[in-house]
């Protein structure tokens, strides 16, 4: 049974990122915006993680639908959804009006989306937990 | 076995290797924008003179009073255009300025007064749009900061399509 649910919830979290990874893979330039809107990281720097940030998705995503390396990579999903949630709670604190990014779609960086992102945290760390590997 | 930290730090490393050689692949295609193939968005302008900027509450007054004498232009993509724009403005992007240009020197005069707008406070696209209307003789050009997400989440008019 937790063997089925394993696997579900690896399939569902990782192609999420998958999912993700590759909208925003497809358009750089867009996902540099979103992130620049958030006002945290200095210029420099909002080109090189608009880059590399939705490969790390892509991969790790990737690498969990086939069930590679499962601890390390829902390790550095939850990771990366600390770091996300910490981003969006900040923009709301701060009043920004702005699209998360998240999906690379219409999104508003909102509570609802800190929700969705605990949900998925606790599934990476259920994955982290129930992994041998 | 390797740690799992390793492992981590191995996933990191493939996927920046794939992004930094896919984003050089990119670059080279598309060279004449710009000679940095990180350079995915322009730093900001330090300084923007308060008379090259309008107001949303301002540009509002525009749009419900002068409108057709007033125009607005959108310096987003194409496709970002299509997808939802300020009801009655005209597509300019920037990185397709030359040939979206004609269309929109049909309508314009050489004083109308012109709002460039495109999304986000950091958004350079409206400002090369501006100087380069500027330069092409158009004196009252005015950036709306952040002009697409102001409109749209104040819930006034916005259309989709190709058209304005």
């Amino acid at each position: 049974m937790t063997g089925i649910v394993r696997f579900l919830i690896a399939i569902y979290l990782g192609g999420y990122f998958v999912y993700a990874g590759a909208v925003k893979i497809f358009d750089p330039p867009l996902f540099a915006k979103d992130i620049a809107n958030f006002q945290l990281l200095p210029h420099q720097m909002v080109n090189l993680v608009a880059i590399i940030l939705p490969w790390v998705e892509w991969v790790a995503g990737a690498m969990l639908m086939t069930g590679l390396w499962v601890r390390a990579n829902a390790t550095l999903i939850g990771l990366m959804l600390v770091v996300f949630i910490i981003a969006v709670i900040s923009a709301i604190a701060r009043g920004l009006n702005i699209e998360c990014g998240c999906t690379g779609g219409d999104q508003p960086a909102n509570w609802y989306k800190v929700g969705e992102n605990t949900i998925m945290l606790a599934m990476a760390a259920w994955l982290m937990y129930k992994s041998k590997n | 076995m390797l740690p799992t930290i390793v492992r981590i730090l191995m996933v990191i490393v493939a996927s920046a290797s794939c992004a930094l050689v896919t984003n050089a692949l990119r670059w080279d295609k598309n060279s004449q924008n710009t000679d940095n193939s990180l350079a995915l968005i322009t730093p900001p302008k330090p300084e923007i003179p308060p008379e090259n900027l309008i107001s949303f509450d301002q540009a509002r007054e525009l749009w419900e009073t002068q409108l057709g004498l007033a125009f607005f232009i959108d310096a987003r993509t194409a496709k970002q255009y299509a997808e939802g724009h300020i009801a009655s403005a005209y597509s300019l992007p920037a990185s397709d300025f030359n040939n979206h240009l004609p269309a929109v020197q049909q309508v314009l005069a050489n004083d109308s007064p012109i709002v460039v707008y495109c999304d986000g406070e950091q958004c350079d696209l409206s400002h090369q749009v501006a100087d380069r209307l500027k330069a092409l003789g158009y004196q009252n050009v005015r950036i709306l900061i952040n002009g697409w997400t102001l409109w749209k989440s104040a819930g006034f008019e916005i259309n989709t399509g190709d058209e304005p």
